[in-house]
């Protein structure tokens, strides 16, 4: 009890506020729920993404050339490695 | 039926050391999905009552939904889960405060839409109704400022440091905001034939 008389008036007759609408909580709970983001906002940087990864993957093959002592390398491998005869397979 | 997680949504003492409100408010910030429900159960009479005391019926549900959608925003960045209810209070302050901006710039049709009060709750009686519009009529006359106070000191019973917090004002403004505030209220009430 508080010894101001005003005070206990205030808290004995303060207003009440309405009841809220049935579906406020429904309202409030579906705004904070989370969405799924519409394609739009992921759609773009996937596709950029996967377009620089293509375009970085084709551009590397068309620049790499092996050099001369890459090529020799390579010959002598096959050279080494050849295990089939010296003629040709005769054409069918 | 009743979702077994449904019903103890305040997890117990046992389990966490925290105040069960602030263990609730926790809950949301770790993204439990029931959490903010009972969060809004738990706080929305007293959110919702705060409102009406400073801004009237109107806009009440609207001023309600600001006020939760503003905490589920903000409630990632809440470090200090002991001061929520000061947070929580500045955040329905700063709601009223932005609507009575919006109603002072169209003030000519709020004056008429603040006349009707559609969802009144049924008063037990006809005096206790009388009572509790001259209230309501009394804070009305009030300077926004006073209002505040002397609605979170008086029907809200919160301490005068929580208010002076929450207002980011010295206490011994509160104090003389109070003081001021009684004064206007005693006044109004004492016209209308009240004895106090």
């Amino acid at each position: 009890m508080n010894p101001d008389p005003l005070v206990n008036f205030l808290q004995q007759y303060a207003p009440t506020a309405p009841p809220p609408s049935p579906g406020l909580e429904a309202r409030i709970l579906n705004a904070t729920r989370p969405q799924p983001r519409p394609v739009w906002h992921w759609f773009p940087p996937a596709l950029a993404v996967a377009g620089l990864s293509l375009w970085l993957g084709v551009a590397s093959a068309h620049l790499w050339q092996p050099s001369p002592a890459q090529v020799a390398e390579m010959e002598a491998w096959v050279e080494a490695n050849w295990h089939g005869g010296d003629e040709l397979l005769p054409l069918p | 039926m009743v979702p077994a997680a449904c019903v103890n949504p305040i997890p117990t003492q046992a389990e966490t050391p925290l105040h069960p409100d602030l263990a609730l408010v926790q809950r949301c910030q770790q993204g439990d999905p029931e959490g903010f429900r009972w969060l809004y159960r738990r706080f929305q009479p007293r959110v919702r009552g705060t409102l009406y005391r400073l801004c009237g019926a109107v806009a009440l549900d609207d001023l309600t939904q600001e006020v939760f959608m503003r905490v589920w925003r903000g409630l990632p960045r809440l470090r200090q889960l002991d001061i929520f209810n000061t947070w929580l209070y500045r955040i329905t302050l700063n709601v009223a405060t932005d609507y009575r901006r919006q109603c002072a710039q169209k003030r000519t049709q709020m004056e008429t839409l603040t006349q009707t009060s559609p969802d009144r709750v049924p008063a037990p009686d006809l005096m206790h109704l009388h009572y509790e519009e001259l209230v309501r009529q009394g804070l009305e006359t009030l300077s926004f400022e006073h209002r505040t106070v002397l609605v979170l000191h008086d029907l809200e019973s919160l301490p005068q440091k929580e208010i002076s917090e929450i207002l980011r004002i010295p206490v011994g403004t509160v104090k003389s905001r109070l003081f001021h505030a009684r004064a206007a209220l005693r006044r109004h009430l004492e016209q209308q034939g009240v004895t106090l």
